[in-house]
């Protein structure tokens, strides 16, 4: 579906996030293109709409061309297919969600609501939490 | 590149008993009933000397470029689990990792028989050492080392400094593993950054070997340690800017007389594999194999086709044992279509620009076009900055791609961007 990896539809679509680059320093997040409708409009649009833009804390990344860990496999964001979100609260190998935003403030499970109601895949099922992902198994 | 100290390979004459320097566990090594299939048949003899090729094809390990040439020896243990990093040694044997969804376990076949040690976690790249003991880290953080066939597990924990360890190769008597470092803001995450390579001696130190740094935006990985028959070590570096859409780039390096250096640049992704009668061996993905084909290096011929199958290299076809697989979507599928959405509105932008009047002169340019800033659309541009907005009807790749026909000019600056204005 998402094509070859580290190509250029894999970052073609973008968001301006809060608190993207550090912690309430807004910035731009890419994305593949195919996911543009799915991420701008049904994830995280509605989102920052309902309030919850202070649920955002550093950082949010997303398009990455990179090795996973330790192997030969590639990060699902070579494909531009996942967005890590609340990163510093939430890093790989915790197994729970922060729900803390960028003021302290608790938001719950906002956040990966949010990203499950759009049939993305939640990487807390693999110790990281930060992680969302619209395909599985890898 | 000189390494933090020197000599460091010079370890042949320190011989220490590793279990009583570093933290013995109590027995988890456990010896199996040889396994169905090739259970006493000449196949398993291979393996067990640790002679010749032995991969991992279609979820079975093979022996290559025998008699008994792709030969199998054993299936997969159990449905939903898979078979990877294979090792083998000559004199000492061959061992292999079993990955399930939950728990792994690292396989060793000698001539003594089969030993499967159940691993905590995620189990990768069994090393041998020349004197037949064998390590593997676990869940990319502890060292495990042990005898086949013996009862006892020690332990060794990730250099201090690091965020993780994998890849272990015996150099002589000492430990060499692949590091992970944290570079940004101790944030660790699922893929690698910074990796150098570390020394253990036999009381478990850990001294730096390499001296690789990142900066910015770039990434630097090390992947497929393997000794050189003459005890070098030789290994992959991948290094790249993790924003950039290329591939980055592949390079052959080796340590050796205390200093890492590299040896050329690789002309695609491809990975060490191990040795073949004193010759190199690489895996390289292959549409020949439809999986990883291993190559031999030939000092007249090039790189010569050897067999299919992956040695170190994870295998590319199937998924993560311990990851739940849905098959709504996948990487590398052939459909073109987007992921369903809502209608909510979806544009092509071109920008940043500095002023109105800029994005004014570009948008001159685009049949229906509009200039916008921050207050206008939130989510397609940042503050105090403008861009020319062009609405999409029908399929939002097709746009994206005649706006970038239109102004080739600015086809780096434009994006898919959601233009709805946001209800507060």
């Amino acid at each position: 579906m998402f094509g070859k990896r580290c190509n250029r539809k894999a970052n073609d679509a973008r968001t301006y996030m809060p608190s993207a680059w550090g912690r309430g320093d807004a910035g731009y997040v890419y994305y593949h293109s195919l996911l543009a409708p799915k991420v701008a409009n049904d994830v995280l649009a509605p989102l920052l709409d309902d309030g919850n833009d202070l649920a955002f804390d550093y950082g949010i990344w997303g398009y990455a061309c990179r090795l996973k860990t330790g192997g030969t496999s590639w990060s699902v964001h070579s494909w531009g297919a996942a967005i890590d979100t609340n990163t510093l609260r939430n890093p790989f190998g915790q197994t729970w969600w922060n729900g803390k935003g960028s003021t302290g403030q608790r938001f719950g499970r906002a956040i990966p609501n949010a990203y499950m109601a759009q049939d993305f895949y939640w990487g807390i099922n693999f110790s990281d939490p930060m992680h969302f992902q619209y395909v599985s198994g890898y | 590149m000189l390494l933090s100290r020197k000599n460091v390979y010079l370890l042949s004459a320190v011989v220490v008993c590793a279990a009583t320097l570093w933290t013995v566990m109590p027995s988890r090594g456990q010896a199996d009933a040889p396994q169905s299939g090739c259970a006493g048949d000449p196949q398993k003899e291979d393996l067990a000397s640790g002679e010749g090729t032995v991969a991992v094809s279609n979820e079975e390990i093979v022996v290559i470029g025998s008699k008994r040439d792709g030969c199998m020896y054993q299936r997969t243990a159990a449905r939903g689990s898979l078979l990877r990093h294979v090792s083998v040694s000559p004199g000492q044997g061959t061992a292999y990792i079993e990955d399930r969804a939950s728990s792994d376990s690292v396989v060793a076949i000698t001539a003594a028989g089969t030993t499967r040690f159940a691993a905590e976690g995620e189990a990768t790249h069994p090393a041998w050492s020349s004197d037949g003991r064998l390590a593997w880290v676990e869940d990319f953080k502890t060292m495990k080392l042990a005898v086949p066939g013996e009862t006892r597990v020690a332990e060794l924990e990730a250099p201090r400094s690091a965020t993780g360890m994998f890849s272990p190769v015996f150099v002589g008597r000492r430990l060499v593993a692949v590091a992970q470092e944290p570079v940004t803001r101790n944030v660790l995450t699922e893929d690698d950054v910074l990796n150098n390579l570390y020394s253990a001696d036999a009381s478990g130190n850990w001294e730096r070997l390499t001296d690789f740094e990142v900066t910015g935006d770039g990434w630097s990985a090390i992947r497929t340690p393997v000794t050189t028959p003459a005890g070098d070590l030789l290994f992959v570096r991948i290094h790249g800017n993790y924003t950039e859409t290329r591939v980055p780039k592949f390079e052959l390096w080796m340590v050796s007389g205390g200093e890492a250096r590299m040896i050329r640049r690789l002309p695609t992704e491809m990975y060490l594999a191990g040795f073949r009668q004193g010759r190199l061996l690489w895996n390289v993905y292959s549409r020949t194999c439809g999986d990883w084909e291993i190559l031999v290096e030939d000092p007249d011929q090039g790189l010569r086709h050897v067999g299919c199958g992956a040695v170190m290299v994870d295998p590319v076809n199937l998924g993560d044992a311990d990851m739940e697989v849905e098959q709504h979507a996948a990487p590398a599928g052939e459909s073109t279509s987007a992921a369903p959405g809502s209608d909510a509105p979806l544009a092509v932008v071109i920008g940043d620009f500095t002023s109105r009047e800029r994005a004014a002169v570009v948008a001159e340019l685009v049949r229906d076009s509009s200039v916008l800033n921050h207050r206008a659309a939130p989510a397609a541009v940042r503050p105090g900055a403008f861009v020319v907005a062009v609405r999409i009807d029908g399929d939002p790749s097709a746009a994206l791609a005649e706006v970038r026909r239109t102004v080739p000019a600015f086809k780096d600056r434009t994006f898919l961007a959601p233009v709805a204005k946001l209800g507060r």
